[in-house]
C-alpha cells in the first residue's frame, strides 16, 4: 500500500545542529529554532529575515503563545508543552496561551523527525527542547531588561524572573515581559553549543512543573467554543457524506446510479474515489449543500460493488490462518532471541503451554472522522484533527495528485484520537470531492462509516510455551505473536525494526512489550505477519498498541506458571524482577510499582468473600526504551453464571517526573478504564469481509454505570519524565483475567472476557 | 453482557421527551422493525424513541412529518427555531435533524454529532427544559418550543455545572462534554440533591470515550452543592 505516496520533508530535525533565535517580529517577540541548520547570527539581527520555527511568541501585552506541534486529543499536551516552557521562561501561568501548529517540518518531533503524536512519547521527547526554549527566552529577556534598567551585564545574575516580571531587588527596579518586548531590545541568537550549555533548573528549583495548573484548553471545552475538525466552516463550503462498501478493504465500485439522489434537494454530485494511495477502496462521496441533504443523497445512491478478494473472510478464518502460520517453523522473524529455548524446553521439569487471542477492536473516538478540503490557487488546505501531519499531508497530496509541499494541514482539537487519527483516510474523500466539485468540501463519516472502516486494533493470536526447572523457576519462554502489521502499512521504513535473525525488518509495534524486564535465560519472541488479516482488516495503532496484547499473553502466562509451580503470582513476579543484566534499573522500578499496588489494594491481607478474587499484572509499556512502570491489582466478583464485575482497579505507576500530577491521574484513570473496556466490553467481528458492528448498540464501550472505583498511586522518583497516556491500558486485561482465575479458578485466554467463556472455564 | 438488552436499557433510561414530537398516526406498526416492537409495551418513551430512530433512517417518513409551521420562500423551506431565547430562521426541511440545523444553519457548533442514533448523547440539547438528543429530534417537531444549547446554558459560560467542570478539570478531548453538561443540567434543574445512583441513572446514556466518568460525577455533585447553597442564600435574602 501507499506505493504512490512519498513522504516529503522527512528531514533531519536534529535540534542540536540548530541555532535558537529570539527576535522581534511584527506581532511581538518570536522565539524558536532556526529553520535551517547552521544559520548564523546575521539572520537574527535583521528582523525582516527572521523566520524561525516559532515555538512560542510574546506579544506586546505580555501574552505568551506556545505553538504545539503535537496533536491534542485530550491528553492536554499543548498545555503541558506550555507548562514546560513557562517553568524555564519565568512567565505567569495566567499569561500562557497555546495554539496548534500546521504541518511544517519546523514542528517535527525533535527525536522522531516527523510530525507525529503517539506512543506516549510527547512529554519525554520534548521536555528538554521545550525547557531550553523557555530558558533561552528568559535569558534574552533578562539581558534586555538589564540593559534597559541600567544594570551592568555582570550584575544580571542579581535579576529575579518570576510571574512575567524581571526584578532587580537591590535597586528595586523591575520590568514586565510586556515592557521588555515593547522595548524591542530582546534580540539574541543562541548557537547550538550555547543552547546546550544553558543550565536548566533542577527538580528542587521547579515552581511550576509538578503543579496541577489549570489546563489551558478546558474552559473552551465546557462552553462549546473549542473548535474540532468537524466544526470547520468555510465560505462557499458544501458537504460530503461517505458511502462505504460492505467489505472493509478490497472492494471496487462497478456502477453508481444517482437518479434517485438527483431528486434530493441540494444534491451536487456523487464522487467515486480514485484513491491511488490505496488508503480506501470502493468509496463514494455524496456531495450536497448541507450534511443532512448529503446524507439523504448518500442513502439514495444505488451502488453496485465487486467485493474483491476479501469479501468472504471472517474473524474465524483469520484466526485459523494465524494458527497455521504459527505452526510453521520458518514463518516470521525474531524480535528476541536469547539463549537456546529449544534445548532448555527439552530439559525442563515442566512445560506450560497456552494460546491467547484478542479480537478486533475499534477506536470509535466520539468525534467521527472528518476533514475539510479547499483548493486555493496551487495550495490545498486541509482542516482536520490529525495525529500524523507528515504522512497525512502526503496522503492528501496523493489523493489530489499534487506535490506534498503544496499541502497545508490546519490542525484542530481532536475529539478523541487513541491512534485512530494517525491515519489519513478521511483526507481522501474530502480532497477528491473538493477537486470534483470545485468548492471547499467538508466530509463527515457517519458513525457507521467510522466503525466499519476503522483502522482497527488487529485480531491477534499468540502462542506461549514456558519451561520450568524442578524448583519451578522459569528457564525458557517461546512467544509467537501473529497479527496484521499496523505500522508496516504506513510504508515508512524508519518505523520498522531489524529482526535479530536478520530476516528483514519486522513491525516491532506488534511485539513491543514481549521484550519484558523479567529475567528469563532462554527467551524467544517471534513476530509473524498474518497477511490475510493484514489485507482484509487494515489495522492501526489503538491506544497502547502491541503491549495491549503482548502483556495480555505474558502476564496471563506468568500467572499460569506461578500456579503450575504452586507460588503466589505476585511473589513469583517479584522473583523474576531481579534486575540482572540488561534489566537492571527497570526491573526494580517495575517491582516497586507492583509492591505499591499490592499495598494499596490490600493484596494478600484481605479475606475475600466466595466468588471474589484479586489478580495482579505489571507492565513496561510502551516500548522497552520508552517504558513507564505500571502495575495493577484488579478486584473482581464473578457470578455463578460467569458475569464478571470489576469492584476496584488499583493502579500504581512510576512516571519518573510528573509535570502535571492531576493530568497524570486523569490519563492513568482513562487508560485503565480503556483497558477494562477492552477486557470486558469491546469486541468487533469480521463477517463476509465486513465489520459487523456499526454503532454503539453493538460495539459497546464502558459506560458510567460500569465504571468501578479506580485507585491510583503515581510514583515520581525524579527520573526522566515518561509517558502516561497509554501504559495503564495494557495492565488491566491480564489483571482482570488473573483475578477471575483467583476468584473462581477459571482461566480465560481470549479477549474480551465473556460470561460464556468464564462459565465454560469454570466447568473445565 | 447481552448487547441487545443493554441497548434497550439505555433507551429506557434516557429521560427524553421525543414522544411528544412524533405523530404516531403517520406510521404503520407493521413497518416497524421487530426490535422496536420488542420494546416493553408499557415503556412509551422508549418505544417512541426507537421509533424516531428508525424513522430517520427511512426516507419515506419525510412526507409524513407535520409541518404546519413551515412556509416556503422561493425554493427554500424556512423554519423558525426559538433557540437560546432568540427566534432564528433556518433553511431546513421539517425532517432535518435539529442537530444539523443548529450546527450548520445556525453555525453553533458546541452541540456535537456522535452517533446519529441516539446512543451516545453528544448532541444533547434542551427542548422546553428537557434533555433530548438533537440527532433524533426533527426540526419540524420543535416549532414553538424553547431550545437551549450549550451556548445558551448560561450567559457567560458560568452555569454551576460549567464552573464545576473546570474546577474538577473534567474534559479530556472534550468532544462529548457539551452533551454531558446539558444532560446533567436537566437533572439539576429538577433535583439539586441527587444521589450517586440517580446521577448514574441519568447520565448512563452519555458516552465518554476518554472515560472521564468519575470526574463527571464529582462535578455534578459539586455543582449541585453550589446550587443548594445559592438557593439557601437566596431564601435568606428573601426573608
Amino acid at each position: 500500500m501507499n506505493s504512490h505516496v512519498k513522504l516529503s520533508d522527512v528531514q533531519s530535525t536534529d535540534l542540536s545542529r540548530r541555532s535558537f533565535l529570539v527576535g522581534t517580529a511584527a506581532a511581538g517577540l518570536a522565539l524558536g529554532y532556526s529553520a535551517v541548520p547552521g544559520i548564523d547570527t546575521a539572520f537574527a539581527a535583521t528582523p525582516a529575515n527572521f523566520d524561525p520555527s516559532v515555538w512560542y511568541s510574546i506579544a506586546p501585552d505580555g501574552i505568551v503563545t506556545v505553538t504545539c506541534g503535537k496533536a491534542d486529543m485530550g491528553q492536554h499536551i499543548a498545555s503541558t508543552m506550555a507548562q514546560i516552557v513557562c517553568e524555564e521562561l519565568g512567565a505567569n501561568w495566567k499569561d500562557m496561551r497555546v495554539q496548534l501548529a500546521s504541518n511544517d517540518p519546523k514542528f517535527n518531533d525533535p527525536v522522531l523527525g516527523a510530525q507525529i503524536t503517539g506512543g506516549s512519547w510527547s512529554t519525554m521527547m520534548n521536555f528538554d527542547a521545550m525547557s531550553r526554549a523557555g530558558a533561552a527566552g528568559r535569558i534574552a529577556l533578562t539581558e534586555a531588561a538589564a540593559a534597559s534598567m541600567g544594570v551592568p551585564p555582570f550584575y544580571k545574575d542579581e535579576l529575579v524572573v518570576r510571574d512575567s516580571v524581571v526584578t532587580h531587588p537591590k535597586s528595586k527596579k523591575s520590568m514586565t515581559f510586556a515592557e521588555i518586548v515593547k522595548s524591542g531590545k530582546a534580540t539574541k541568537t543562541f548557537t547550538p553549543d550555547e543552547l546546550k550549555a544553558i543550565k536548566l533548573k533542577t527538580a528542587d528549583q521547579y515552581t511550576l512543573i509538578g503543579v496541577s495548573v489549570p489546563q489551558l484548553d478546558i474552559p473552551s471545552k465546557t462552553n462549546g467554543t473549542a473548535k474540532y475538525g468537524i466544526d470547520v466552516m468555510l465560505p462557499g463550503m458544501v458537504h460530503g457524506a461517505v458511502v462505504t462498501p460492505p467489505v472493509r478493504y478490497g472492494a471496487t465500485v462497478k456502477s453508481v446510479d444517482d437518479s434517485e439522489a438527483k431528486k434530493v434537494k441540494g444534491f451536487v454530485k456523487a464522487v467515486i474515489l480514485d484513491d491511488k494511495t490505496a488508503t480506501t477502496t470502493g468509496w463514494v462521496v455524496a456531495v450536497a449543500d448541507t450534511y443532512a441533504n448529503a446524507k439523504r443523497a448518500a442513502g439514495a445512491l444505488k451502488i453496485a460493488y465487486d467485493g474483491g478478494p476479501n469479501a468472504k473472510l471472517s474473524s474465524e478464518q483469520l484466526f485459523t490462518e494465524a494458527k497455521r502460520l504459527q505452526g510453521l517453523h520458518d514463518s516470521g522473524q525474531f524480535f528476541v532471541k536469547d539463549g537456546d529455548t529449544r534445548a532448555a524446553l527439552g530439559t525442563a521439569a515442566k512445560v506450560v503451554e497456552a494460546e491467547y487471542t484478542t479480537n478486533i477492536n475499534i477506536h470509535a473516538p466520539m468525534e467521527p472522522m472528518n476533514a475539510t478540503a479547499e483548493f486555493k490557487g496551487d495550495i490545498l488546505h486541509v482542516y482536520s484533527g490529525n495525529q500524523f501531519a507528515t504522512r497525512s499531508g502526503a496522503i492528501a497530496a496523493g489523493a489530489a495528485g499534487i506535490d506534498p509541499k503544496f499541502v497545508v494541514m490546519h490542525q484542530m482539537w481532536l475529539g478523541g484520537g487513541f491512534g485512530r487519527r494517525l491515519d489519513a483516510d478521511m483526507m481522501v474523500p474530502a480532497v477528491q470531492a473538493a477537486k470534483a466539485v470545485g468548492k471547499p468540501v467538508k466530509v463527515i463519516y457517519s458513525r457507521e462509516n467510522d466503525m466499519t472502516m476503522d483502522f482497527s486494533r488487529p485480531l491477534t493470536y499468540q502462542k506461549v510455551k514456558a519451561g520450568l526447572d524442578a524448583d519451578g523457576r522459569l528457564i525458557a519462554l517461546d512467544h509467537d505473536v501473529v497479527s496484521a502489521w499496523p505500522t508496516e502499512r504506513w510504508g515508512i521504513p524508519d518505523f520498522l525494526s531489524p529482526s535479530v535473525d536478520k530476516k528483514g525488518p519486522l513491525d516491532a509495534f506488534t511485539v513491543n512489550g514481549a521484550d519484558f524486564f523479567y529475567t528469563v535465560p532462554n527467551h524467544n519472541v517471534r513476530a509473524i505477519k498474518n497477511e490475510m488479516a493484514h489485507n482484509a482488516t487494515p489495522s492501526g495503532q489503538l491506544r497502547s498498541v502491541a503491549p495491549g496484547w503482548t502483556f495480555w499473553a505474558v502476564e496471563s502466562m506468568i500467572d499460569e506458571i506461578a500456579q503450575a509451580s504452586g507460588k503466589d503470582p505476585a511473589q513469583y513476579r517479584i522473583e523474576l524482577l531481579d534486575g540482572k543484566g540488561a534489566n537492571a534499573g527497570g526491573a526494580q522500578r517495575l517491582r516497586n510499582t507492583l509492591l505499591a499496588a499490592m499495598g494499596m489494594a490490600g493484596y494478600g491481607t484481605k479475606q475475600l468473600p466466595k466468588g471474589e478474587g484479586m489478580g495482579v499484572a505489571c507492565v513496561s509499556s510502551q516500548e522497552r526504551a520508552t517504558a513507564s512502570w505500571t502495575a495493577c491489582v484488579a478486584h473482581v466478583a464473578v457470578s455463578p453464571s460467569g458475569e464478571v464485575k470489576v469492584k476496584k482497579l488499583t493502579v500504581a505507576t512510576d512516571v519518573g517526573t510528573q509535570v502535571h500530577p492531576d493530568n497524570i491521574r486523569a490519563q492513568v484513570e482513562g487508560a485503565a478504564l480503556w483497558g477494562m473496556s477492552l477486557a470486558l466490553f469491546e469486541k468487533a467481528t469480521l463477517k463476509d469481509g465486513g465489520i459487523e458492528q456499526t454503532n454503539f448498540d453493538t460495539y459497546t464501550p464502558l459506560r458510567m454505570s460500569q465504571t468501578p472505583e479506580v485507585a491510583i498511586s503515581v510514583i515520581a522518583n525524579g527520573e526522566k519524565a515518561t509517558g502516561v497516556g497509554e501504559p495503564a491500558v495494557t495492565v488491566v486485561a491480564p489483571a482482570i483475567g488473573n483475578a477471575v482465575f483467583n476468584a473462581v479458578g477459571a482461566r480465560v485466554r481470549s479477549l474480551p472476557i465473556t460470561a460464556e467463556a468464564v462459565k465454560a472455564a469454570m466447568k473445565a | 453482557m447481552k448487547r441487545a438488552h443493554f441497548a434497550q436499557r439505555i433507551l429506557r433510561q434516557r429521560p427524553c421527551r421525543n414522544a411528544q414530537q412524533v405523530n404516531l398516526k403517520t406510521y404503520s406498526p407493521r413497518s416497524i422493525p421487530n426490535w422496536i416492537a420488542s420494546q416493553p409495551q408499557g415503556d412509551h418513551a422508549a418505544r417512541q424513541l426507537a421509533l424516531t430512530r428508525w424513522a430517520t433512517s427511512h426516507p419515506q417518513r419525510e412526507k409524513a412529518v407535520v409541518s404546519g409551521f413551515m412556509h416556503r420562500q422561493g425554493k427554500k423551506q424556512m423554519a423558525t427555531l426559538n433557540i437560546n431565547g432568540q427566534n432564528k430562521s433556518v433553511d431546513a426541511a421539517a425532517d432535518t435533524p435539529l442537530l444539523w440545523a443548529i450546527r450548520e444553519q445556525l453555525q453553533m457548533t458546541g452541540t456535537k454529532f456522535g452517533c446519529g442514533a441516539g446512543l451516545c448523547g453528544a448532541c444533547t440539547v434542551h427542548v422546553n427544559g428537557e434533555a433530548v438528543r438533537s440527532c433524533q429530534t426533527m426540526v419540524g417537531d420543535v416549532a414553538g418550543k424553547k431550545i437551549t444549547t450549550i451556548e445558551g446554558l448560561s450567559a457567560k459560560g458560568d452555569h454551576p455545572l460549567q464552573k464545576a467542570w473546570i474546577a474538577e478539570q473534567v474534559p479530556q478531548c472534550g468532544y462529548c462534554q457539551s452533551g454531558q453538561i446539558m444532560q446533567a443540567a436537566s437533572l439539576l434543574s429538577k433535583n439539586t440533591n441527587p444521589t450517586k445512583d440517580e446521577i448514574v441513572a441519568h447520565m448512563d446514556g452519555n458516552l465518554c470515550r476518554c472515560m472521564t466518568y468519575s470526574r463527571i460525577q464529582k462535578a455534578i455533585m459539586r455543582a449541585a452543592s453550589e446550587m443548594r447553597t445559592a438557593s439557601v442564600a437566596g431564601e435568606r435574602r428573601a426573608t
